[in-house]
């Protein structure tokens, strides 16, 4: 088979993990190297697709071949689905062409499990070794780790690797038993833990060997079951807590060509995950917890038509009016319209002079939102925040719907 | 009397700092001066060569005036001037406020030029030719502000052993694995035709595409149609976007 046509299918069944980030990795450059490659440090998105994901990594499999029988994935054993595999040298072809033309930031390697997991974990580790080692390529590499794969080869793809990451794919143990029945949870789980631990080893003696310096990661996916969004929010955190995960990507549950009778035939909604992601990052730099996040909701689930942290603070409007010249900065975190930037600008300019709303308005870009809940020195909201309507002034218009949809 | 200040090339930040500590020893007003990137274009006469006043700025300052000399807008040296002379005659905390007016207006003229810089380490693409000394990777690319300069060293960063071009309407910079050399600017015409990597390179932007989450809003967001006219893949967003829910209603088996 042509490698174009390999690159096809082998993307094709990539696609479905969500993580793209090239960020957190040392700095380093290719000036007396001999190579190519650099990283800053920050993630470079060099594309975005027409579903507005980015492209920032040659996201493939080395095969999609796989002896697991997983509902959720296109790859599956069942599945009859085009099959196709890469050998080690094509792969490090591709990505040393497509990173010389300044495609991409690196190669994200995944696989199907072909005949054991330590052969097929063997073989990705091969890949990152003949990059670094022959090719001296200082780009972004993020692996794919098989939980079931040994420990030797778990380090060496730690000494090659940026990033590496292992899914645990659904939120609770009972709904990977059902979908997943050669996985366990279990094993995902010690996988990670024995992965933090050799992260933090590496990062506390500098002079040891290199363990996959940005981290890892996993993925979560979301209505594919009927996990709640604050089992997944709780999962969420105990990982984020536990094994020190740099990001958990979200991804909704989207149809697969010759899907398994166990799955939804309809795709979640992606406005599901765009709330999951907003609720991480209030529990990563906005000091919420994941139980406060859905405290006294109806359903257990994130409001679809407005942001966690405005459907938050509706429900908690004796924490404000918050008064932006003499507030703690925990507090200012908590006010819809303030980001971790603007809060930051505020408490610099607060020093100097006492703020009123016209330097809210440059500091914070837009103000409309923020006014009901923010006092500055010209400003303080009426009774609005008793009223009930307060949530038809704050939340955006919903679309008018398309006559001709 | 009013002085007219030439700076050229257009981005030259030396040049400005020369001019401007002249400016701040003889206690030149803001508005006792015009700024201009061409000497034909100077109607008065300029400040004569004299002693310099090295006003102690805060570190804040330089990398703002740094960024902010690549922006296009004609008033980049005369809103820098004015922050200077505020810095210089006592506000020492004025690069702390960030709703001053002032500092505010050249913060976001920053931010236009550091986010241009960005969409440039992410944008360029090179083809890549062969010539007498072997093989070489050349890129056309339109910056929207006069970052080149700025943004070179990130490429010999990244391809230190590989010899490249860049080539932009203002200038051109050619790296040979020693040296950049800089060049007047070219247009697009000058630049190379795309090869058989490119191809696949666009298949693989099409496989990597899930049609059942299109979402051409955030696309249009994250990469503005007017950096598309020059990425190879951007060919096949048309399509992508037209096929899309057919090739969605066909896996859900509508």
């Amino acid at each position: 088979m042509p490698v174009a046509d390999k690159l096809e299918i082998l993307a094709d069944a990539a696609k479905y993990d969500a993580s793209c980030a090239s960020s957190g990795g040392e700095r380093r450059n290719s000036r007396n190297s001999g190579g190519i490659g650099s990283s800053t440090g920050n993630g470079i998105c060099h594309s975005y697709t027409p579903d507005g994901r980015c492209v920032s990594l040659l996201k493939i499999l080395l095969t999609n071949a796989c002896v697991y029988d997983c509902a959720y994935c296109i790859n599956r054993r069942s599945s009859n689905v085009r099959r196709a595999r890469f050998t080690v040298q094509e792969v490090v072809d591709l990505t040393l062409e497509f990173y010389k033309r300044n495609y991409i930031e690196g190669l994200f390697l995944s696989s199907g499990i072909i005949r054991s997991p330590d052969y097929t974990m063997e073989a990705l580790v091969r890949v990152a070794r003949t990059l670094r080692t022959d090719h001296a390529f200082r780009g972004y590499i993020h692996l794919k780790s098989i939980p079931e794969a040994s420990p030797d080869l778990i380090r060496d793809a730690g000494l090659y690797a940026d990033r590496l990451s292992i899914n645990i794919e659904l939120p609770t143990e009972e709904s990977l038993r059902r979908f997943a029945p050669e996985k366990r949870t279990a094993t995902i789980h010690a996988t990670m833990r024995d992965l933090s631990e050799k992260i933090a080893d590496a990062k506390t003696d500098t002079r040891g060997p290199r363990f996959s310096p940005a981290g890892q990661s996993t993925q979560l996916i979301v209505g594919a079951d009927s996990s709640s969004d604050s089992t997944v929010l709780a999962t969420a955190s105990a990982l984020y807590g536990t094994y020190r995960l740099k990001r958990i990507y979200y991804s909704a549950f989207s149809p697969i060509p010759d899907a398994s009778t166990l799955l939804p035939a309809r795709p979640a909604p992606l406005v599901r995950e765009n709330r999951l992601y907003q609720a991480d990052w209030l529990m990563r730099f906005y000091g919420f917890s994941a139980a406060e996040i859905l405290a006294g909701s109806v359903d257990d689930m994130l409001d679809p038509e407005i942001d966690p942290k405005l459907a938050w603070a509706l429900r908690n409007r004796d924490r404000f009016p918050v008064d932006v010249n003499t507030a703690e900065r925990e507090s200012l975190l908590r006010v819809p319209g303030l980001g971790v930037r603007t809060v930051d600008r505020v408490l610099s300019a607060r020093t100097h002079s006492r703020l009123r709303l016209d330097d809210i308005r440059r500091l914070a870009g837009s103000f409309r939102r923020l006014l009901p809940f923010i006092v500055t020195a010209d400003h303080r909201p009426s009774r609005l925040l008793d009223r009930a309507a307060l949530r038809s002034v704050v939340a955006p218009r919903p679309q008018q719907m398309s006559l001709f949809g | 009397m009013i002085y007219s200040i030439v700076i050229e090339p257009p981005d030259d930040f030396a040049a400005f700092r020369t001019a401007a500590r002249r400016l701040l020893a003889a206690r030149i007003d803001p508005a006792d001066v015009t700024w201009t990137d061409r000497r034909e274009a100077a109607l008065f006469p300029q400040v004569p060569p004299g002693p310099e006043r090295i006003a102690a700025v805060p570190r804040a300052f330089v990398e703002l005036a740094e960024a902010v000399a690549c922006h296009r807008d004609a008033s980049r040296w005369p809103l820098l001037y004015q922050l200077l002379r505020r810095l210089a005659d006592g506000e020492r905390t004025l690069m702390d406020q960030p709703a001053d007016t002032l500092v505010h207006r050249l913060q976001r003229m920053a931010a236009s030029v550091r986010r241009d810089r960005h969409r440039m380490t992410a944008f360029v693409r090179f083809r890549i030719v062969d010539d007498d000394d072997g093989p070489c990777s050349v890129a056309w690319y339109e910056p929207q502000h006069r970052i080149l300069r700025r943004v070179t060293p990130f490429f010999i960063d990244r391809f230190a052993s590989l010899r490249f071009s860049i080539l932009t309407p203002d200038m051109c910079v050619h790296w040979d694995r020693q040296t950049a050399r800089y060049a007047s600017g070219l247009s697009r015409s000058a630049a190379p035709g795309g090869d058989e990597v490119e191809d696949w390179w666009k298949r693989y932007y099409c496989a990597t595409f899930n049609p059942a989450r299109v979402n051409p809003k955030l696309l249009d967001s994250h990469m503005p149609k007017r950096y598309r006219r020059d990425l190879p893949e951007a060919g096949s967003i048309q399509d992508l976007l037209g096929n899309a829910s057919r090739r969605t209603d066909r896996m859900i088996g509508r």
